[in-house]
């Protein structure tokens, strides 16, 4: 407990902000978490080499895309978030009285007004702020975590596969994907490949 | 010395005013029109009065490691598997193999990971308590020698504005020589904050370890024993 002031100003200061502490440790988490489980994927060897060509893509573009859509999409609702409270949108009760019949920027003149007056409510306003920020970034990672990047890994992770089984079968690439190209019927073409590479096998190398 | 015509001179401010903001003036446009059309967005939503003491902001407040890879790991239980098992741009096997790692890796993920955080979030706290009551019993012993001082130079205490102004008075200057409060009521919410900043930043540290030596071999293991329980790995010979 020496240094707790120079830690306090270091932690408490710069990560008690929730919404920043949220992205930083979810960006460890996931960069350390997509790391682990492919490994683990090379080294199963139970599981297929075809199934391996989807799943360990799909693990390295589920953290890519969920470390982006996170920096992207959720730091920026954490600042609406915060915005929201700043500019007279979501605020304390006792806060909300005095903004009913303002708009525009009177409101955040008002609000400064305010807490001037009652500098007992800074506190409540700032726990608003950090809340409702929190809560933007909340939603931002619900939506970028677990709806869009699932899409968009699985979507990234098949072409990847095709690519790879196209690429090892090149006769049949020929063969369908010249004479049939991909228009949006990728299972009918991915079936095909499937059939034909069942008895094939080759190191995946990532 | 030659004299600059009014005409040149304004050509000269107009350059030189285009001149400088050549590469910035862009940028620094659409920022701002994209801070008014943020501004017109925000003055046209109505006012929404919340309680800062309600349950929904303090929940909110209180979110820190643990309760985020909890709200995490429900939806994603909740989402993706959902989102693996329909994706048909793969045949159905992939799918099912994703399915099956999806729903092992977040089960053996969230819980690991809210075990971890919960973990060290309860150590970081019984240790900055701990350390912070030392901090506080020492204040307070400087605080009431220094009010004793007070009391003999006939200040009265604690009644009266001037005892109050002189209580702020030793609290200020303990901390300006120590660096350290005296408001311990005040103090606890940032104590709290960074017990929680604290033990999230090591729930993070362990789950580095973690992540390979429990989630990924767990993950692996529960795979394997899903994956053979809907006959996904029973060709040995396409496992090879």
């Amino acid at each position: 407990m020496a240094n707790y002031n120079g830690a306090k100003n270091y932690f408490a200061k710069q990560l008690c902000d929730p919404s920043k502490f949220l992205m930083v440790t979810a960006i460890v988490g996931w960069a350390a978490s997509a790391a682990a489980q492919v490994g683990a994927l090379v080294i199963n060897e139970k599981i297929p080499d075809k199934e391996k060509k989807f799943l360990i893509p799909q693990e390295i573009m589920d953290a890519a895309i969920n470390i982006s859509l996170f920096a992207l999409l959720t730091s920026k609702l954490g600042k609406i978030g915060s915005n929201f409270v700043k500019k007279g949108i979501i605020v304390p009760k006792n806060l909300a009285n005095d903004l009913k019949n303002i708009t525009g920027k009177a409101r955040t003149a008002t609000i400064e007004s305010y807490l001037q007056k009652n500098p007992m409510e800074i506190d409540k306003f700032n726990k608003t702020v950090k809340s409702v920020s929190t809560g933007f970034s909340l939603i931002g990672s619900i939506i970028g975590g677990n709806i869009a990047t699932p899409y968009a890994r699985n979507y990234i992770a098949s072409i990847y596969q095709n690519t790879r089984l196209n690429k090892e079968n090149p006769a049949i690439d020929k063969k369908h994907t010249v004479s049939q190209p991909f228009n949006g019927k990728f299972k009918n073409n991915m079936d095909l490949y499937l059939i034909s590479t069942r008895n094939s096998s080759s190191n995946l190398k990532i | 010395m030659p004299q600059i015509s009014p005409i040149r001179n304004f050509k000269y401010q107009n350059k030189a005013v285009n001149f400088s903001g050549s590469s910035g003036s862009v940028f620094s446009k659409y920022k701002q029109f994209k801070s008014d059309q943020a501004e017109k967005i925000y003055n046209k939503i109505p006012t929404i009065g919340i309680d800062p003491d309600g349950k929904l902001i303090n929940t909110l407040s209180g979110i820190g490691g643990w309760n985020q890879r909890l709200i995490m790991g429900i939806t994603a239980i909740l989402t993706q598997p959902f989102i693996d098992y329909n994706n048909k741009k793969v045949d159905e096997r992939t799918r099912k193999y994703s399915t099956i790692k999806t729903v092992v890796k977040t089960v053996v993920g969230t819980t690991v990971g809210v075990m971890v955080r919960l973990g060290t979030l309860k150590v970081a706290q019984k240790f900055l308590v701990k350390g912070s009551d030392e901090i506080y019993s020492k204040a307070a012993k400087k605080v009431s020698s220094e009010i004793n001082k007070g009391a003999n130079n006939g200040i009265l205490w604690p009644f009266g504005d001037k005892g109050e102004d002189f209580i702020r008075t030793a609290r200020k200057s303990i901390t300006e020589k120590t660096g350290k409060t005296v408001d311990k009521a005040a103090d606890n919410a940032d104590i709290k904050a960074y017990a929680g900043s604290i033990g999230t930043a090591l729930g993070v540290a362990v789950s580095l370890v973690t992540n390979f030596v429990i989630d990924a071999p767990l993950t692996k293991f529960f795979t394997n024993v899903y994956a053979d329980k809907y006959g996904l790995s029973s060709n040995k010979k396409e496992a090879k």
